[in-house]
């Protein structure tokens, strides 16, 4: 492997070693090695760039054994830049280890087949939801051991009609308060097809127009998080084009509202994957500026319009978690405490260390299930001594974790969006969790 | 590292318990003091005392050196294996064990983070007075070793005014249990001469701790100075006048930017420089009392502005942007020397002055930023450990720092520790009848030198573990 | 030999302090030169050296298992540095604490330990004893006050530990380990100590109370309170008889006040005394507090959740017509302080005995100090259990030849 293109050297020069990383990092906190600490991996980083320790596949496992929640980035005083380091050796690392052929087949079957076609996504949601019904997948956990029960433990894949994609323009409801856009996603539509539409209730509610473009399907997060940065590049792209065309069609400017954190997370950055491509580097930037969360999203005469319309809904004890690409990706934190503290019949609870990492982290739950469990636990811990009985967050991934962890630990509690959050006490909403 | 004495490691351990491969041993090869590496031959990680004790008794049988690690956020290269050998680390072994509420102590394992404590026992009205700057991720068993300091130690002390008790593994895996929060040690003060003996005693595996009635309120005040002189001597004043805060900082203008440029980021005007950070606390009419007559003072010295906290959401962000201080350093230049010396509280000024004298002289970056009431300075030298010009007048610089301060009436340091950094300045401060003295003990403790060898007593010809003195380092 | 010694200085006689009972000659170096030459002629004589400072804590030691002369270090005496606006003192062994906390004092400043005003012990036998003062609960014991120390180690060598800055890590804590150690590891030539602010109000108050167990119910009550007293303490004649309950606040004029406020109801009924009036209360309440030579004293310590357990059996043990003049029992500091009648050796020691081994299982400490009747019929220590290893150990490497006569602490060292 090639050092110099291993490591991002000069952001790894920013570490001064002071350690107050160590305790927000999940993986450290799991095994106590520091190897697999924030601190730790810069140095073994700047080591591998030094030429003094090897970029052997032991510095390879302990690179993708890090959740790349950016959690360190919050605490770091002297302002490393993490998730861009690792996303950079990351992307090397994926040209040059060498993987056992399934793996790279399945990998880039997921990664460059299925994640960017709206096809492939809808065409495998089918395939499951029937499999699912057939109780397939509790056939094959029994039958295949260890690797089926990840099989047996997948979200079950809501019923054709709820997968239906977003209309392209859905108009506010009385004085239009703005216009923007919403990014739709890959995975979204087809597991939480309920949270899109929940969103753009909510938006319209606000007195937001809201358009849809249908030009792209994924952002490419998933795969600048996996160094897949060529794909992560094209996928990019696409959804920026994407986004300049509606804005075109539309004939304004339109903020993109992202209602999945670690979406948001990556296009508010999108132009740092364009910083060799003169050309297109400014189109990114201009469009990164207008990426904003959900939450953040509702402000102002939007959000008293927003809460003007509140009223009823299901009584609810909250627990706020706070996903890692929103509060350490993003900066926000306090936004959805603020829009959850105006819904009626709710009240928030604090959740301890809860911006801490659920284990969901993109696809991570899916590699390494064992690890993400780990993880996960004293978050269910931390949930159940809150006294909360409903769980909300804000992106897909943790959704995902939340709902499995907490269901396999026997919680009932429903896990749900924010959106959703919001949704269900709109005038004539059901109950998000179809209690 | 023998192949059978790793096997016999690894049935003890377990293989998750074990750091044996090149790439993940380099994580381990310094602490916050990174000019100095060296990798250790393997890294354990034990669970409980009984496997700490399992696995001393087989590094004795094979003869390994064995160097004890908190979190490595020292800033002395305790942690750093110079002679090699094994490094043990306390990372998995952070339970609190038992918490007294009543009794008002704590037992807990050497692993655990120091903040970690004080949220346990919060609830309770209860604290752990020393707070380090690395609380956060630093260990109670680093805090042990070093005898660590921090802000508020003006008012409760050193980590040796807080430890009860401890359970240490000694060098031959015999598991010493002085843990009993005696009123008055019985028979020698054993735990007295642990603390702050840097892991050449043995390894603390457990440790019981006096936790403290937290304060019925706490005020923080901020006064703005035009110049550090004037804010030293503010601070001097304080002092001379009996009154008694619980923390009085100093933070200087390039510190200032640093922090402010961080996301530790609390509102510290950029403008000034020098700010004062002073905690009062105690019943109200204390808290007044003391904070009117110290404004006072501070008026009296020329402060610009004078402000207090105004809520416990901005107190906790002026502390955190205190403690965050060192790393915020990080954006000046890749490395920071810390150097900690202490100096007589009436001489605050002049050293101050000095020091900073010092490393301008020598072409150096310096921030200033410490604990003012203790007489505790931090001369933070920014540089760039790949330039050995500069690190060599950094290393002359801190050791010059140290001879002014001495020779002032100070001493080599305050919270810090001695480890690599300072071992050959101990000659300074002590004549070589100090040092054999203090060899006694050693020789009690480790008769074989393998516990955290080649640290903290200065170095005799041929008969020490480590290669090179530090100031060879940079030739 | 003692023409030699008078060379060296003043030459007096120790009795009661070896096991012999033989009267020792006690040499008074006048300077520390002659006290190093001193040590250095026993070396070569192969005598052993008692060393002591005023010998008031001697009485709270065993007796020591032999020895051919004793030296202290009173006539090496003054203050070496006092830095008023650093908040620090520094001394020669033999300085009376008294002269030190009037200087102390001068110049603003609080001195711990605060010894009774009647107390002749110097700095450094203060310091090798380990000794506590009626002011332990504000500013805890001796070794949390010393900064550092010079010492002669018995090979002749006068070394430093610590220094005399009020933060200082610098090097391992010998002086820790020399505090308490009861002359057995070096002689104290030098103590720095740490000062506090003196306060500038004092309240004493007396609350009486039907008995210690209804004084220790408020005392607890105190001690739940955000106060942090200077002396919360139970004095009475006996189990059965009144007690009376001492607070002392100190501080801040306008702070006392309001803590005197701030006080559980029940001390509506207490007697208050105010600065002059509360110092002499306070000079009064600390008369006699550990003088082993006008009583036998027996102390426990334990833990504060246990003290109501510890005065229950103790007042069992004690039983009608017991020796008992007199109990003060401090229970934020779970200490218990027994002073009994120094003519009935026998009957006390039974009671140490029968207080080991009833306390026991409270994990209770018990120590006793009294006259060399009482010390030869009582060990003053419990037994130090397996670390005891480790302190003989450093006892020998201090120490080879044993020239510093040991047995007077616990575990015989």
């Amino acid at each position: 492997m090639d050092a110099a293109t291993l490591v991002d050297y000069a952001k790894s020069l920013d570490c001064v070693h002071c350690g107050l990383c160590l305790q927000s990092c999940p993986t450290y906190r799991l095994t106590g090695r520091e190897s697999s600490s924030p601190r730790g991996r810069v140095h073994l980083m700047r080591s591998v760039a030094e030429g003094e320790a090897p970029a052997d596949a032991d510095f390879a496992e302990e690179m993708e054994f890090c959740l790349l929640c950016r959690g360190c980035e919050s605490v770091c005083p002297s302002g490393v830049q993490f998730g861009r380091m690792m996303e950079t050796t990351r992307g090397a690392l994926s040209e040059a280890v060498e993987r056992p052929l399934v793996e790279q087949l399945s990998r880039s079957f997921g990664f460059a087949t299925v994640l960017p076609s709206r096809a492939w996504l809808s065409f495998l949601a089918g395939l499951g939801r029937f499999a699912q019904q057939l109780g397939l997948p509790q056939l094959a956990g029994q039958l295949l051991g260890e690797r089926g029960a990840a099989l047996a433990s997948m979200p079950t894949i809501p019923p054709a009609n709820e997968r239906a994609l977003l209309p392209e323009h859905s108009p506010a409801e009385g004085p239009v308060t703005g216009e923007v856009a919403v990014l739709e996603g890959c995975v979204m539509p087809e597991l939480f097809g309920r949270v899109n539409r929940a969103t753009v209730r909510c938006l319209t509610a606000a007195g937001r127009e809201v358009h849809c473009s249908r030009g792209a399907t994924c952002c490419g997060s998933l795969h600048a998080h996996n160094g897949e940065l060529d794909l992560a590049r094209r996928l990019t792209r696409e959804t920026v084009e994407a986004h300049e065309a509606l804005e075109a069609r539309v004939g304004t400017e339109l903020p993109l509202v992202v209602n999945s954190a670690g979406c948001a997370a990556h296009l508010v950055a999108a132009d740092h994957l364009f910083e060799h491509d003169a050309d297109f580097a400014p189109r990114a930037r201009a469009f990164a500026r207008k990426v904003v969360d959900f939450s953040a999203s509702l402000d102002g005469p939007a959000l008293e319009r927003l809460a003007a319309r509140l009223s009823g809904g299901p009584a609810r004890r909250v627990a706020w978690d706070d996903p890692c690409h929103l509060c350490h990706g993003q900066g926000v934190r306090d936004e959805p405490r603020r829009l959850i503290d105006l819904l009626p019949s709710v009240e928030r609870v604090p959740l301890e260390d809860s911006e801490a990492c659920c284990g969901s982290a993109g696809i991570y739950s899916v590699l390494r299930p064992d690890t993400a469990a780990q993880v996960f636990a004293p978050k269910r811990e931390a949930f159940e001594r809150s006294g909360a009985d409903c769980l909300v967050t804000a992106n897909p991934g943790c959704q995902l974790q939340w709902d499995a962890g907490l269901r396999r630990a026997g919680v009932t509690a429903p896990v749900l969006h924010i959106a959703e959050l919001v949704a269900e006490r709109l005038p004539d909403a059901p109950r998000s969790d179809g209690a | 590292m023998h192949h059978a004495c790793a096997a016999e490691l690894r049935a003890i351990l377990g293989a998750d318990g074990l750091v044996e491969d090149r790439s993940r041993r380099t994580a381990y090869e310094c602490d916050g003091l990174a000019f100095e590496r060296r990798l250790p031959d393997l890294v354990l990680l034990p669970r409980d005392t009984p496997e700490a004790a399992a696995c001393m008794r087989v590094l004795r049988r094979h003869g390994v050196p064995v160097v004890p690690r908190g979190a490595g956020t020292g800033l002395t290269g305790g942690a750093t294996p110079v002679a090699g050998g094994v490094v043990i680390g306390t990372a998995r072994m952070r339970r609190v064990l038992e918490l007294n509420v009543t009794d008002r102590f704590a037992r807990v394992e050497s692993g655990l983070v120091n903040a970690d404590l004080t949220r346990a026992c919060a609830p309770h009205g209860l604290f752990y007075a020393p707070d380090p700057s690395s609380q956060r991720a630093c260990t109670i068993g680093g805090n042990v070793a070093n005898n660590a300091g921090g802000p508020h130690c003006f008012r409760y002390g050193n980590t040796t005014r807080h430890v009860l008790g401890l359970v240490v593994v000694t060098h031959d895996g015999e598991v010493l249990d002085l843990s009993e929060p005696d009123l008055d040690p019985l028979g020698y003060d054993l735990v007295g001469l642990l603390v702050g003996s840097e892991g050449m005693f043995g390894l603390v595996t457990e440790v019981t701790l006096r936790l403290t009635p937290s304060p019925q309120r706490v005020e923080t005040l901020l006064a703005i100075f035009p110049s550090l002189d004037a804010a030293c001597d503010a601070v001097s004043d304080v002092i001379a006048q009996r009154l008694e805060p619980s923390a009085l900082e100093i933070l200087d203008k390039l510190t200032i930017e640093a922090v402010e440029a961080s996301v530790f980021a609390a509102g510290y005007p950029a403008s000034a420089e020098a700010v004062l950070l002073i905690e009062v606390e105690g019943s109200d009419v204390e808290v007044e009392v003391n904070a009117n007559e110290i404004e006072a003072i501070l008026a009296g010295r020329g402060a610009l502005e004078l402000r207090r906290a105004q809520t416990e959401a901005e107190r906790a962000r002026l502390w955190a942007a205190r403690k965050g201080a060192y790393g915020a350093m990080g954006r000046v230049a890749p490395d920071l020397y810390v150097t900690d010396v202490v100096v007589p509280r009436t001489k605050l000024r002049d050293l101050v002055h000095r020091t900073t004298e010092i490393c301008r002289e020598r072409g150096l970056k310096i921030a200033n930023v410490f604990h003012a009431g203790d007489g505790n300075l931090h001369p933070n030298i920014s540089y760039d450990r790949r330039d050995a010009d500069e690190l060599a007048r950094v290393l002359d610089a801190g050791t010059r720092i140290m001879e002014v301060c001495i020779a002032a009436g100070g001493t080599l340091s305050g919270e810090h520790g001695i480890g690599l950094e300072k071992q050959q300045q101990m000659r300074l401060y002590f004549s070589p009848e100090d040092l054999a003295a203090m060899e006694l003990p050693r020789h009690v403790f480790d008769p074989e030198g393998r516990m955290n060898p080649g640290k903290t007593l200065p170095i005799r010809a041929c008969m020490e573990t480590r290669t090179k003195p530090l100031d060879e380092v940079t030739r | 030999m003692t023409a030699a010694l008078e060379a060296l200085g003043e030459v007096t006689e120790l009795r009661g302090a070896v096991r012999s009972g033989a009267a020792l000659p006690l040499v008074a170096p006048r300077d520390e030169d002659a006290l190093v030459e001193l040590v250095r002629r026993a070396r070569g004589d192969g005598k052993r050296v008692l060393p002591v400072g005023n010998g008031t804590s001697l009485s709270f030691t065993n007796l020591a298992t032999d020895a051919d002369l004793a030296v202290t270090t009173r006539a090496i005496s003054g203050i070496v540095a006092h830095e008023p606006d650093d908040g620090t003192i520094t001394a020669l062994a033999g300085t009376p604490l008294r002269e030190l906390r009037a200087k102390a004092l001068a110049g603003g400043h609080h001195l711990s330990p605060e010894l009774p005003a009647s107390c002749d012990a110097t700095l450094g036998g203060a310091v090798a004893a380990g000794r506590s003062g009626v002011d332990r609960l504000r500013f805890g014991p001796m070794r949390n006050q010393l900064l550092g120390t010079r010492a002669l180690l018995a090979d002749g060598t006068i070394t430093k530990s610590g220094g005399r800055l009020v933060k200082n890590v610098t090097g391992f804590d010998l002086h820790r380990l020399y505090c308490g150690s009861h002359g057995s590891l070096c002689i104290l030539l030098e103590a720095s100590l740490r000062l506090y602010p003196a306060p500038e109000a004092v309240r004493h108050l007396v609350l009486d109370a039907r008995d210690v167990r209804e004084a220790l119910r408020l005392a607890h009550e105190v001690r739940a309170t955000q106060l942090a007293p200077w002396i919360l303490a139970i004095d009475a004649d006996g189990p059965d008889r009144p007690a009376h309950l001492h607070l002392e606040l100190a501080g801040r004029e306008a702070v006392v006040e309001h803590e005197l406020s701030t006080l559980p109801a029940a001390w509506r009924a207490a007697q208050i005394a105010r600065d002059d009036a509360a110092r002499e209360e306070h000079a009064h309440y600390a008369d006699g507090e550990g003088d082993a030579r006008r009583a036998a004293i027996v102390r426990v310590a334990s833990r504060p959740s246990r003290i109501d357990e510890v005065w229950a059996r103790c007042a069992a043990l004690l039983g009608a017509g017991s020796p008992l003049h007199f109990v003060r029992v401090q229970p934020a500091l779970a200490m218990l302080e027994l002073r009994l009648d120094p003519n009935e050796p026998q009957r006390v020691a039974d009671l140490v005995r029968d207080l080991r081994s009833g306390l026991r299982d409270l994990g209770s400490r018990v120590a006793v100090g009294g006259d060399a009747r009482l010390r030869r019929l009582t060990n003053c220590f419990d037994e130090v259990g397996p670390s005891l290893a480790w302190m003989r150990a450093l006892r020998d490497r201090f120490d080879p030849h044993g020239l510093f006569a040991s047995g007077r602490g616990a575990g015989g060292l």
